[in-house]
């Protein structure tokens, strides 16, 4: 998909290899531009060098989790303006509040609503 | 007393299936009857005038309760030692278990100079006791284990189903380009599979925290009125589709109750969806609610529909159990909608029943719930 200077750009974090070429697939169809990380680390090389509009950040990760991730994003001061959603497949009560409790912007679950994350994301960015 | 007569109570004490014995204010042994003296294996000559401490209590039981401290307490406080069940030794050194009943001796002017006590074995009861309580900690945390590998196989089910769900979306609404009608009618079928095993897993996760005593009421105040009457306009749709007529008599003192409103919307959607699905065309489903005399509203969902059978009655708020019949369709419930209905109304101190008459005389669907939290 060509990038397109005027839209969007969306960050996802996700290892689950079907879960990233959906959630991607489902944004570029609905004109954003898409950055794609396998895991923690590389989400954060990625983040030293472009600046996404919004981060898509899924907690169960092997390595670096997304409650670590997050808290590295918002130690950079390049970053911690930029809405975070957590994904998750954990949706009990208290998977919900430790999530919110540590400070991301929104939490989503597994599996995901398509219409709705695009509706919400579209939200969080006024568009 | 007569010589007689004492020989009389010397025997009865003697000879009693149960130890019966006397001690000082130092707690050394005064009286030490036949059965205490075979039963800890010492003799008359061998105890008396020794402290019990040492003998046939240990300074401090298995589980490290201090006796000692205990029987100092018990020579000076026998009335706060009544009924008292503690550790006792054998001249072994076996531990046993012991149900004392303790009585002060008291003298003219009211001093303690003494405790009779009078003891019955009761190890193995507490032996019995003791596996009760493992079995139950033993059940406990099967039950914990089972919790846990539900939330664990939840997630794991979620991953797939993220696929199944996202990527047949995507195909089923033409995002990614147009299908013919019968490409359409398939995909729809695994979306709404997919959906369906979701709704199984979320049951069960509920059901699951139900019965662990996990789940927690998020209780706000809500208009109990308005939400019927929206459930009702939710369930129209369906209704039109399967050409059955709604009917809806809520009266107006059905008003705020305090109670989990996620929860109550899922419990009205869900019955107003099985009289739907249980009703054939052209029958009629109705929902009626109003303020009993009692501090409780009770809303009942009613319908024309199949009925149930007095055979099948007990199918109802049982897990996994349908009715089959010709009216239900393929892929509408999880078999987990009612009894989780139940427990949810109970959860709020209500009541949950059903009425019908037979087959194809309709049922009654009711609940109450308490007007304040309850």
């Amino acid at each position: 998909m060509p990038e397109n200077k005027n839209s969007k750009t969306i960050l996802i974090v996700e290892d689950d290899p079907l879960s990233m070429r959906l959630t991607a697939d489902l944004f570029e169809l609905n004109g954003f531009n898409t950055l794609c990380c396998e895991d923690g680390s590389s989400a954060l090389e990625t983040l030293k060098n472009d600046i996404p509009d919004i981060i898509l950040l899924d907690i169960n990760m092997p390595k670096m989790n997304g409650f670590e991730v997050y808290k590295r994003i918002r130690e950079d001061s390049r970053l911690n303006q930029i809405k975070v959603i957590a994904l998750s497949g954990s949706v009990m009560k208290e998977d919900e509040e430790r999530i919110m409790a540590a400070g991301f912007d929104d939490f989503v679950p597994k599996p995901i609503d398509i219409k709705g994350l695009v509706k919400k994301i579209r939200g969080y960015l006024s568009i | 007393m007569t010589d007689n007569m004492e020989v009389q109570y010397r025997e009865l004490v003697e000879n009693a299936n149960s130890i019966i014995l006397r001690m000082d204010t130092k707690g050394n042994v005064t009286f030490f009857n036949k059965y205490a003296q075979d039963f800890f294996g010492y003799s008359q000559e061998e105890i008396l005038g020794k402290s019990v401490i040492g003998t046939i209590v240990a300074p401090t039981d298995s589980s490290g309760r201090n006796l000692k401290a205990m029987i100092d307490d018990i020579v000076i406080n026998p009335l706060s030692y009544v009924e008292n069940k503690n550790e006792n030794m054998l001249r072994s050194g076996e531990r046993v278990w012991i149900a004392w009943t303790n009585k002060g001796i008291i003298d003219q002017d009211g001093k303690v100079r003494g405790v009779f006590s009078i003891g019955n074995n009761i190890t193995k009861l507490k032996q019995a006791e003791e596996e009760i309580l493992k079995a139950k900690e033993a059940a406990v945390s099967a039950n914990k284990a089972k919790s846990t590998f539900l939330a664990n196989m939840s997630h794991e089910l979620r991953t797939p189903l993220n696929a199944i769900i996202g990527f047949s979306e995507l195909v089923k609404d033409e995002s990614v380009g147009e299908l013919n009608g019968k490409q359409k009618e398939y995909l729809g079928y695994v979306w709404e599979s997919g959906k369906h095993l979701l709704s199984l897993i979320n049951d069960i996760l509920d059901l699951s925290k139900v019965e662990a005593g996990k789940m927690e009421l998020e209780l706000v105040e809500f208009d109990l009125k308005k939400l019927l009457k929206k459930s009702l306009v939710f369930i129209s749709e369906k209704a039109i589709k399967q050409e059955i007529m709604l009917a809806s008599d809520i009266k107006e003192d059905v008003g705020v109750i305090a109670a989990d409103e996620r929860k109550i919307k899922q419990v009205v959607f869900n019955l107003l969806s099985n009289a739907i699905k249980f009703t054939p065309k052209g029958g009629k489903v109705g929902i009626k609610a109003e303020k009993t005399g009692k501090n409780e509203v009770l809303v009942s969902v009613w319908d024309n529909g199949i009925g149930v059978e007095a055979k099948d009655s007990y199918k109802v708020f049982s897990e996994f159990e349908q009715i089959i019949s010709e009216y239900s369709r393929q892929y509408t419930g999880t078999g987990l909608g009612m009894p989780l209905s139940k427990k949810f109304i109970e959860l709020h101190g209500g009541r949950m029943w059903f009425e019908s008459e037979g087959k194809d005389k309709g049922t009654h669907f009711y609940f109450t719930l308490p007007l304040k939290a309850g």
